[in-house]
């Protein structure tokens, strides 16, 4: 529209010239896409889940009510694929960090400093991912327990080559879940910047956790 | 479909009573207890007395707090003012980050104990739980 200006961030500056240009069928449905993921983000930001209407997402992106359902089934679909994107980023170079070339106790340091800033440089992304998840459903849900899972076993990974012994049974799972406790506390308060000054205090407890050998627990 | 699965207001005023009777407990048995790891054993004994007495409360600290945003900020906010006790009256008490890091494993563990089971574990296997990390974290080196 003539006379309104855009924010910086908006999804709509991925938006495509419209009429002939020449580009591929995949290529605009994968633009499209990106956009409506990054507007849902930036409308969650904004309005949280419950606001968060696919006009105000589909308008946030600049594509019609027809695009927006012929790339997802609606607003929950939306969410899933892009917290399922996000997750398997982060996973994904989560694992890249237990394959460099470093020795014993400093590649797990890499691998929490690339959980730390990674989850810091993008911190709506992160507040809509960790914090607003618990808005969206049970299916919401589902998905984060199988990507705590995927983490809690790159940790597990990570303690059994540094270790070249499993760690103590209840140590991975908790201290998955306890990771992201202290995770979701900075980023639901907004401090999401603070992430990476926890590294050496993440890093000397993780390796007491794995180093020690606990008694067994009571059946 | 907006999720519903939230605490009705009054469970929830319940839940945030029993909290606070674990937290005027806990000013009473920190400042007292020989050592910090004795210090949170304590009050994480009271908790699960507190929680094990009421059931709505038992299924919100553990389970619901995973599901819904007002339980999990109510939760979280009980957790901050017990660090808080911890380090104003425990001259003792470990780096910040692992103390959270402590009460926090310690919360999954049971959460994974009571999820897994009928009725929620006895005190003395909550016991075991809380003695499994405190006591051996120095033993590992931590708090040195």
């Amino acid at each position: 529209m003539a006379g309104r200006r855009r924010k910086r961030d908006s999804p709509r500056e991925l938006q495509l010239p419209s009429g002939r240009h020449g580009l591929t069928r995949n290529f605009v449905v994968s633009n499209q896409r990106e956009r409506i993921m990054n507007a849902l983000v930036a409308t969650m930001t904004a309005y949280g889940y419950g606001g968060s209407s696919v006009e105000r997402i589909a308008g946030r992106a600049g594509v019609s009510r027809r695009t927006f359902y012929e790339q997802f089934a609606g607003r929950e679909d939306v969410y899933l694929q892009t917290y399922d994107a996000a997750a398997a980023c982060l996973l994904e170079r989560l694992g890249a960090a237990w394959e460099q070339p470093v020795e014993g106790s400093a590649r797990l340091r890499v691998f929490l400093q690339t959980l730390l800033e990674r989850i810091a440089q993008e911190p709506q992304l992160a507040r809509v991912c960790i914090v607003d998840v618990l808005s969206v459903g049970a299916q919401a849900l589902e998905h984060r327990e199988r990507h705590m899972r995927d983490f809690a076993a790159l940790l597990e990974q990570g303690a059994l080559e540094h270790n070249g012994a499993p760690p103590p049974p209840f140590a991975v799972d908790g201290l998955a879940a306890a990771i992201f406790d202290v995770i979701y506390r900075r980023v639901a308060h907004g401090h999401a910047e603070e992430l990476p000054d926890l590294l050496d205090d993440l890093h000397s407890f993780c390796l007491m956790l794995f180093q020690y050998a606990p008694v067994p627990e009571p059946r | 479909m907006q999720h519903s699965a939230h605490a009705d207001p009054n469970t929830l005023a319940a839940y945030q009573r029993a909290l606070d009777r674990v937290f005027e407990r806990s000013r009473e048995l920190m400042p007292a207890a020989p050592t910090w790891q004795a210090s949170l054993y304590q009050s994480l004994r009271a908790c699960y007395t507190e929680m094990h007495a009421h059931p709505d409360a038992m299924r919100l600290h553990f389970i619901a707090t995973a599901e819904d945003s007002e339980v999990q900020s109510t939760r979280v906010r009980h957790r901050d003012r017990l660090l808080a006790l911890l380090h104003d009256t425990r001259a003792d008490a470990p780096p910040s980050l692992h103390a959270e890091l402590l009460l926090s494993m310690i919360h999954a563990r049971m959460r994974a104990q009571i999820a897994g089971r009928e009725r929620p574990p006895d005190l003395d296997v909550a016991e075991h739980t809380f003695a499994l990390l405190l006591f051996h974290y120095e033993g590992a080196g931590g708090a040195r």
